[in-house]
């Protein structure tokens, strides 16, 4: 029950401490991870939207660019000028210096037919009056085409701006490689997988995009891009493959090109793994630590209650055994009261009966026979009887009646010789070795000489009973020691090698009337006594035993003041 | 010799009574004080045997007023083995000797006749005293008378 209870205690103490500073340990680093996910996923997503952003407004203002060449052109020169071949060469030239993209030019009537050209193929006379550029630039003033790869298998796309001249309408066209453009959009890279690649309404691809997808293809990954609206969308996507990917995109060209920014999730958190691996560690180990920690102090602070509450409980069955002793020294003499004054009148009736006896024998009543014996003897036993319940009250009553005691300054040193000396004749009798080890700096105690020489005769007298139970008459040992003790006191020690005590004995060993003798040997009072004086002398008496290897007694007594 | 045994057991006292008129003396027996101080003014009592108890202030009172009343009377103070005190402090106040319950009729007879014996020789010095006293005057009246016998016959 009560390993239970510590068990308990052990338990709730380390759950608290782990607990308590656990839970904040861990919310903290939560939301650190939260705070910190949010930060870079925003700081991400603003560099790819100012990303799509340049990038948009480079494109559009590369397009915006070229048609203004083209508008230029147009109003710059006339029909008639520019179907001339050496005319049409230097505008194109001219063309080409301010931007190298031109690819080359050329002039058609309002019937669609190719007039004039000036470039890399021959193309003059071909009628282009059914295409949908054509009829497109009509409609709308000029045209920018989506990339396409025509009949030179390079990816290009054109610019087509309408004049109308006095009612006649013609039409001045220019191929733009997209070479350049290609590039401008390519050399965009953020982090290892982050790119960007334009698509047009239909979703094919009109650069080539570096994680594959080839120009004017559709790419397989199946991402859902949103509709054509105004301003820079961000949003997550998973692809055919499943990666997860962060994009950003705007819609360019009169929302006919899509301008996409994307980079693989797993890239843009990758900061962040590396954040969530430090996370984990420093949870790990502050984790052992809190444990750990809270292990060693709960087991630390369960062990040191424990002491606590096995002192209590020695201090609290001492307390016990003390009042126990006083309650029974009070019962005790209640007894022997009673039983002495009957004791006296016993007494006195049989000192009356032997006188009476005497004088019937004297003058000759009563012939001496076997009988008479026999009375005589029973009377001398009833004597010898009452005797010894006399000796037993007499020992109770002095017992219960401790505090009246002569009090002065004994020298133990002096004092222990002097006893031991009463007791030396004794001991060499049974051959025991008596050895004094009394430091000559044992303090003077104060107390009655008679009762101390009481408690010692006592203790010596046992010690040898016990030696000579277990040695015979050789081999004996008897120590007494004594010397200085902390906090002012004397420390006295009586130590024999007899037969020793057992356990169950020791604990009733200060019990009056407690003995393990035989019956009329002793009275069961010697020790009882002997506690109760060091008791009123302010000191503690103890015991400690080994059946079969010898028996300790330890007196503390405080020093004389 | 006359002994007085103050006891409050009756038994006790009727056979300790029986056990020292067999030793050959007078004993009067009482239970009350107020019993053991009428006997005490009736007959001339040489030994009071005192039984006290613990705390019986009763015994330290009766032990006062037998001291002052009759300064003679040799007392023995018979106490409980746990009132000592009381006989110690019994002896102070002029008792003569103590005796531990239970005592032996042995102790008690030594005790008493130690007593008498005090009592005796305090007889004979108080004797011896008056004697002398008594010498002292008579001389004294013997040379006054001489002296005026002289005078006379000188006048004549």
């Amino acid at each position: 029950m009560k390993e239970n209870h510590y068990t308990d205690i052990r338990k709730i103490l380390l759950t608290s401490m782990i607990v308590v500073p656990l839970v904040p340990f861990v919310v903290i680093l939560g939301i650190g991870y939260y705070y910190f996910t949010t930060s870079l996923e925003n700081s991400t997503i603003t560099r790819m939207e100012r990303i799509v952003e340049d990038h948009g407004q480079m494109i559009e203002s590369f397009l915006s660019e070229r048609k203004a060449d083209l508008d230029l052109i147009v109003h710059s020169y006339t029909y008639e000028q520019l179907i001339q071949p050496e005319k049409l060469a230097k505008v194109f030239e001219h063309l080409q210096r301010n931007s190298n993209a031109f690819v080359d030019l050329g002039i058609f009537n309002r019937e669609g037919i190719h007039v004039a050209y000036y470039g890399p193929f021959k193309l003059t006379g071909k009628v282009y009056k059914e295409t949908d550029w054509f009829k497109n630039v009509l409609k709308q003033g000029y045209y920018i085409s989506d990339i396409f790869l025509g009949y030179r298998q390079i990816p290009h796309f054109i610019i087509a701006v309408v004049r109308e001249d006095a009612g006649e309408k013609w039409v001045i066209r220019a191929t733009i490689d997209s070479f350049m453009f290609n590039n401008l959009v390519k050399r965009v890279r953020i982090g290892k997988t982050g790119e960007a690649y334009i698509l047009n309404a239909d979703g094919i691809l009109q650069t080539e995009r570096r994680s594959g997808g080839n120009l004017m293809t559709k790419p397989p990954d199946n991402i859902e891009y949103p509709a054509a609206s105004i301003g820079i969308k961000s949003f997550m996507n998973t692809d055919a493959t499943g990666e997860k990917y962060l994009l950003t995109a705007t819609w360019l060209k009169d929302k006919k090109w899509l301008l996409v920014v994307r980079q693989e999730k797993a890239d843009v958190f990758h900061a962040l793994r590396a954040a969530a691996y430090l996370i984990i560690l420093i949870m790990i180990i502050g984790g052992v630590a809190i444990i750990s920690v809270a292990f060693y102090l709960s087991e630390r602070i369960v062990k040191r209650m424990e002491e606590m509450d096995s002192e209590k409980e020695r201090l609290g069955q001492q307390l016990i055994r003390a009042s126990r002793l006083a309650e029974l020294g009070e019962m005790a003499t209640g007894f022997a009261h009673e039983i002495n004054n009957p004791l006296q009148i016993i007494k006195n009736e049989q000192s009356l009966i032997e006188m009476n006896l005497e004088e019937l024998i004297g003058n000759g009543q009563l012939k001496p026979s076997a009988s008479l014996a026999e009375l005589e003897d029973s009377i001398d036993q009833i004597k010898l009887q009452i005797d010894r319940c006399a000796n037993i009250t007499q020992a109770i009553l002095k017992f219960g009646r401790q505090s009246d005691y002569v009090s002065k300054d004994v020298d133990l040193q002096a004092f222990i010789k002097e006893i031991s000396a009463m007791v030396a004749q004794k001991a060499r009798v049974h051959g025991i070795a008596i050895k004094q080890a009394i430091s000559a700096d044992t303090p003077v105690v104060h107390g009655d000489p008679s009762q101390l020489q009481q408690v010692l005769l006592n203790l010596f007298n046992n010690a040898i009973d016990a030696i000579v139970e277990r040695h015979g008459s050789h081999g004996g040992e008897l120590v007494i020691e004594s010397g200085p003790e902390d906090n002012r006191r004397v420390k006295l020690l009586v130590r024999d090698n007899g037969c020793g005590i057992s356990p169950d004995n020791l604990r009733k060993i200060f019990t009056p009337f407690f003995t393990t003798k035989p019956v009329g040997k002793g009275t069961g009072l010697g020790l009882s006594v002997c506690y109760g004086i060091i008791d009123n002398l302010g000191g503690v008496m103890d015991v400690s035993s080994e059946k079969g290897r010898g028996t300790t007694f330890t007196i503390i007594l405080p020093a004389a003041v | 010799m006359k002994i007085l045994l103050f006891d409050k057991q009756k038994n006790y006292r009727l056979t300790t009574r029986k056990l020292l008129s067999k030793q050959g003396h007078n004993v009067l027996t009482a239970a009350r004080w107020s019993e053991a101080l009428q006997k005490m003014e009736r007959h001339i009592i040489h030994v009071v045997i005192l039984g006290v108890q613990l705390a019986d202030g009763e015994g330290i009172a009766a032990l006062k007023q037998i001291k002052s009343r009759f300064p003679l009377v040799q007392t023995i103070i018979l106490a409980e083995p746990d009132a000592i005190d009381i006989a110690m402090k019994g002896l102070e106040l002029g008792a003569a000797d103590y005796l531990i319950k239970p005592a032996g009729i042995e102790e008690i007879v030594q005790k008493v006749e130690e007593s008498l014996d005090r009592r005796r020789r305090l007889e004979q010095k108080i004797r011896a005293a008056q004697i002398e006293v008594l010498e002292r005057q008579f001389i004294n009246k013997a040379v006054e008378l001489n002296n005026q016998l002289s005078s006379e016959t000188i006048s004549h």
